[in-house]
């Protein structure tokens, strides 16, 4: 219920200044607005992981360094480049990779730029790579234990 | 009818790369699950029979049960010589000096014992899968003939499809594993006790916090022993199983690794006299086991050494009148 509160509460603020946004003509740079919007969601998932209200506060506080900036002792120095390397490296994905309406939507998956955008047709290529990608995505579903927090798959 | 035709070929091959993707992901989480193995006990004869990781664990019972591993059902039943009985048997018997007493004397044999504690039901299971024809039969007896059942055991012999595959698996992961600690022995920890196996005489080699350093004094007489009730059961069941077996008693050798624990050599002089069985209990001092249950690599060598030249006699009566002209048999009385 909090956690559709605060996405619902964060909807509000967004029509909001948009219209008030229109009205003046402001805008705010895109990478100030990806992230007011990425810090926004970060905090407003936490209700949704934590047990009970409380220990979402206690979260909250520990996001917003309120119990000091360092790592805890639980993290390495190698978990905290591993971290680093994964988040960079997805980051660069959901920023400059296509997605998949642009994969179907392109004969070349990189090439984004191409001007005539065809359909997707029946060909070996394609069923060799959607094949092994179906097959490798059904290994994963079929191999993994279950996890104890649904999200933590995405 | 063009686009017909294109159609079903593409959801044809689509459907053959699927499978090979399925198998290519489920070979490569198994591999990333478990770099942890050991695998320098790979080479063409040994197989990696158990790793401590929940995603892999026990490979050898339905290694065993399928004949997964190449010739290994081959080497079972071509072995004249079978030593079977749970983990003590595989800690007790995997010596060089029982390799190099056999090769000595050219006499195949196998230790086709298991670990998690299994026993008779399984081996009786294996045995009605693959006929297998020794002429010498030795049993750890403390007490072996039970109706236990591992839950591997259990899985191998239910042989459902979800175990088959993870089998499947496991066999095919042995090969990337193997290539990939060679090529690029950083990524893997070797950080895991782990058991592997010989295709050719069943020995295992334990790698691993497990080996010689531990040393637990096998000192004063087992405190455990078995309940009446338990040894009646052990008799009734014992009786089948060697019936099945078909082998003349006098060619079935009893006898009770020595631990701390149970009271293995009681539990086996008492199966053997009911049972009319011969027996072999090797008289050696200042044994040591790995965790006061297996004998360790050090006390092994000693007491299946001295095992193995005590059944000089009963390899010759029964091996060499089976098969008299048997190009080991001069070889018995010399071979140390």
């Amino acid at each position: 219920v909090i956690w559709g509160v605060i996405h619902g509460c964060g909807l509000v603020i967004n029509h909001g200044w948009n219209k008030i946004a229109d009205a003046h003509r402001l805008r705010l740079p895109n990478p100030i607005a990806w992230a007011l919007t990425l810090v926004f969601v970060v905090l407003a998932w936490v209700p949704f992981r934590a047990d009970n209200f409380s220990s979402a506060v206690t979260m909250w506080k520990s996001l917003l360094g309120l119990y000091g900036l360092a790592p805890g002792d639980t993290m390495t120095a190698t978990q905290l480049t591993t971290a680093a390397i994964f988040t960079s490296g997805l980051l660069a994905v959901a920023l400059f990779a296509p997605n998949t309406q642009e994969l179907l939507s392109y004969p070349r998956v990189i090439v984004a730029a191409l001007r005539q955008p065809t359909r997707f047709v029946p060909s070996l290529r394609w069923a060799v790579a959607a094949g092994v990608a179906f097959g490798i995505a059904v290994s994963f579903i079929i191999t993994q234990r279950p996890t104890e927090f649904l999200y933590f798959r995405f | 009818m063009k686009s017909l035709f294109a159609w079903r070929y593409y959801v044809a091959l689509f459907i053959v790369c699927a499978a090979v993707g399925v198998l290519i992901g489920s070979v490569g989480l198994m591999t990333i699950d478990n770099l942890k193995c050991r695998s320098t006990g790979y080479d063409n004869e040994h197989f990696l029979a158990y790793c401590r990781s929940q995603q892999y664990a026990d490979y050898e019972h339905g290694a065993l049960f399928y004949g997964l591993e190449p010739s290994v059902i081959d080497n079972i039943r071509r072995a004249e010589v079978l030593f079977v009985g749970n983990s003590k048997v595989q800690a007790g018997f995997s010596s060089n000096a029982v390799r190099d007493y056999f090769n000595a004397i050219n006499i195949p044999f196998f230790v086709l014992g298991f670990g998690y504690g299994d026993e008779s039901t399984f081996t009786q299971a294996l045995l009605k899968k693959w006929p297998m024809s020794p002429k010498v039969l030795v049993i750890n007896a403390d007490p072996f003939f039970s109706e236990k059942l591992s839950p591997p055991g259990r899985d191998a012999i239910d042989g459902k499809p979800a175990f088959l595959w993870r089998l499947l698996l496991k066999s095919l992961f042995q090969r990337v594993h193997r290539a990939v600690c060679l090529v690029a022995s950083d990524v893997c920890p070797q950080s895991e006790p782990s058991i592997f196996r010989s295709a050719r005489d069943g020995q295992w080699n334990w790698i691993g916090p497990y080996t010689d350093e531990k040393a637990v004094l096998i000192d004063g007489p087992p405190q455990l022993t078995i309940s009446q009730e338990e040894l009646a059961t052990a008799q009734k069941l014992g009786e089948n199983f060697l019936d099945q077996i078909g082998l003349d008693r006098r060619c079935v050798v009893l006898t009770g690794a020595p631990n701390s624990v149970l009271d293995s050599t009681g539990i086996a002089t008492a199966l053997a006299a009911s049972l009319r069985t011969s027996s072999i209990f090797p008289a050696v001092d200042g044994l040591s086991t790995l965790d006061t249950v297996h004998l360790n690599l050090a006390s092994a060598e000693r007491w299946s050494g001295q095992f193995v030249r005590a059944m000089g006699p009963i390899l010759q009566k029964c091996i060499s009148a089976s098969l008299p002209s048997h190009d080991g048999m001069a070889g018995i009385a010399t071979a140390k």
